[in-house]
């Protein structure tokens, strides 16, 4: 993989008013494919596009903020780190990865506009921070109406909730920036990404930061889909209780390169504590749903389970997952776990693939 | 829970009874007789004598030092308590004040709502008067109860201008009724949004997001001047094809 920058109007002043509408796009001349995915992460946006040549570019922005004292001097400091600022009703705010950066240093929590897979009922800045994030990731269509596959997350089975405003909400800022929205569950997204090879037929899992998402496919058609309302976080909030520290601050470790199989410290068995309840949490609940569900497809041959998303990024969860695993009675037989090949990317990649086969 | 010695029992269960004769046999004349109560005294005094050298090394001055730390000790997280109580109060009394504001804008709307209900009830009101009014005097032209076919004409006359202006005024007040469904629906999206639960809604529409993201298509911002994290992932050709061979071989 290789890293690489865009100067995207990097002459533009500092501070300056910039239109989030965007202009009427042009499709001739442009580089790129008709088609874009966009992973909606409670954790991380991340969208994706494909150039003329195959290959493919991804944006990601951490889904946080965090204010700042809104002076000349900060924002002109701001500018010159590379650091992202919106000012909203005069106050200073600080998007993306930059935010979490800030909230370590400055032993402060971000605010996260999502939270448990949907848009957060409790943050007032939700919407106008999700509106700037995706027009930074998306920028003006290169196509007249293109299409934009954007993630949604399935039904809970241990919550009572839906995603139907949460959909309507994306829907609604991904049209007012110019794209026709379309959205798709996260674990098909996963299937369309990493189960080419067994004819998109198996189970893909999106291990997120508010929930994990999972999709039985048959042949690419969904048997069934929901998710579990653990995530991430929820494992981010239980260390930081544990160990008196700020949930931020148990993200940056859980984010350091720790491997479960080995914790270090008192810090990282923590993690690993409630990394192994969480992976249990979401296969019993797997499981369960499986044994109540009519309409579970039974395949002809043992099928693969793929695992994506950041939270299954850490060294040893396909161990544990495993491990887990093979303590329950699962009722489809399975030939092998593992994990995608690029968790953090799987889903938008996923997206992309829905995206450009238009389905 | 402390266990009281029991010198006696001691004694007697390290001990044996020897029989004089026994002790004859063994070649023993004579003995020397101690009173057991005599050597519960001298093993009692011995530990009274132990203990109180013991606790006569704990000087005065290590006793207030062994103070002075237990107290800086509850002192100290006392502090630690006080602060991060104080911490939670503060962000507690920030997210009251967002609320509070975000309250007062639903409140003011609320208000609004209510107004245009009233007015609305008070229309109905006058129509239904009206109608009744229509009805009364329709009833008694029909009874011919002593009143002559021209003042009857007369009268129908008078109810019909009055219902006239008022189907006018209520024409007028369309607006009102526009504006009534507006504010309910919108104040209804914010307390839905304010739950973050849904219950039907598919879309939102644009006025409603604008109103949600702040109505503003213009910050300051230095997004663009900001490189945004950006990688390249391979590329996803493989999968690509396969499903569209799968989705022409599905057709």
């Amino acid at each position: 993989m290789v890293e690489t920058t865009e100067g995207s109007a990097a002459d533009t002043q500092p501070g300056a008013e910039i239109s989030a509408q965007t202009a009427p796009p042009t499709g001739s001349g442009s580089k790129f494919e008709a088609g874009r995915g966009l992973d909606v992460g409670t954790a991380n946006l991340v969208s994706s596009i494909q150039d003329k040549d195959g290959d493919v570019t991804i944006k990601i922005q951490r889904n946080a903020f965090i204010e700042v004292n809104a002076d000349d001097y900060t924002r002109n400091m701001l500018t010159k780190l590379n650091v992202q600022y919106v000012v909203l009703d005069g106050r200073m705010v600080v998007v993306g990865d930059p935010a979490f950066e800030l909230a370590n240093i400055l032993n402060k929590e971000t605010r996260r506009p999502m939270k448990d897979g949907v848009i957060s009922p409790n943050e007032n800045d939700a919407m106008p921070i999700e509106k700037i994030l995706l027009s930074t990731l998306l920028g003006e269509p290169n196509y007249e109406k293109e299409n934009v596959y954007f993630s949604v997350p399935a039904d809970p089975i241990d919550a009572d909730f839906n995603v139907v405003y949460h959909q309507g909400v994306f829907g609604s800022l991904l049209k007012k920036l110019g794209y026709t929205p379309k959205p798709l569950q996260e674990g098909h997204a996963v299937v369309f990404s990493e189960l080419a090879e067994d004819d998109f037929t198996g189970i893909g899992i999106s291990c997120g930061g508010g929930m994990f998402n999972i999709c039985v496919a048959y042949k690419s058609i969904p048997a069934l889909g929901f998710s579990t309302s653990r995530g991430g976080d929820w494992i981010d909030r239980n260390v930081a209780t544990v160990l008196g520290i700020k949930a931020s601050r148990a993200t940056a470790i859980k984010e350091r390169g720790i491997n479960l199989l080995s914790p270090r410290d008192r810090e990282e068995e923590a993690v690993e504590i409630y990394y192994r309840n969480l992976i249990s949490y979401a296969l019993e609940a797997i499981k369960s749903r499986f044994e109540s569900s009519e309409g579970m497809p039974s395949f002809p041959e043992p099928i693969e389970i793929v695992c994506a998303g950041g939270t299954s990024m850490i060294g040893g969860f396909i161990d544990i997952f495993q491990d887990e695993f093979e303590s329950i009675k699962f009722p489809i037989e399975v030939k092998n776990i593992r994990r995608a090949e690029d968790p953090l990317f799987t889903v938008s990649k996923g997206l992309l693939v829905a995206s450009l086969s238009d389905l | 829970m402390s266990q009281t010695l029991d010198i006696s029992k001691v004694i007697k269960g390290s001990t044996c009874d020897v029989t004089l004769d026994s002790l004859n046999k063994r070649g023993v004349r004579q003995v020397k007789v101690v009173n057991q109560e005599m050597i519960s005294r001298l093993i009692s005094k011995t530990i009274d004598s132990v203990l109180a050298q013991r606790t006569e090394k704990v000087t005065a001055a290590e006793r207030e030092k062994v103070m002075q730390q237990a107290r800086e000790q509850i002192d100290e997280m006392a502090k630690k308590a006080r602060e991060k109580a104080q911490g939670r109060i503060a962000e507690l009394e920030t997210e009251v004040k967002r609320l509070n504001s975000r309250l007062r804008v639903s409140a003011a709307e609320e208000v609004e709502v209510e107004q245009l209900r009233q007015e609305n009830e008070r229309l109905s009101e006058e129509v239904e008067r009206l109608q009744g009014e229509v009805n009364r005097l329709s009833e008694a032209g029909a009874g011919g109860g002593g009143m002559g076919p021209e003042a009857v004409s007369r009268l129908l006359e008078k109810v019909g201008a009055q219902i006239e202006q008022t189907i006018a005024a209520a024409k007028t007040d369309g607006d009102v009724m526009g504006a009534l469904s507006t504010l309910t629906e919108k104040v209804e999206k914010i307390r839905f949004s304010a739950s973050g639960r849904a219950t039907g809604i598919e879309a939102l529409d644009e006025a409603t997001i604008d109103f949600l993201t702040g109505g503003k298509d213009e910050v300051e911002t230095n997004l663009t001047a900001v490189d945004v994290k950006q990688k390249k992932a391979g590329d996803v050709k493989g999968a690509l094809d396969k499903l569209k061979q799968l989705q022409k071989g599905v057709e």
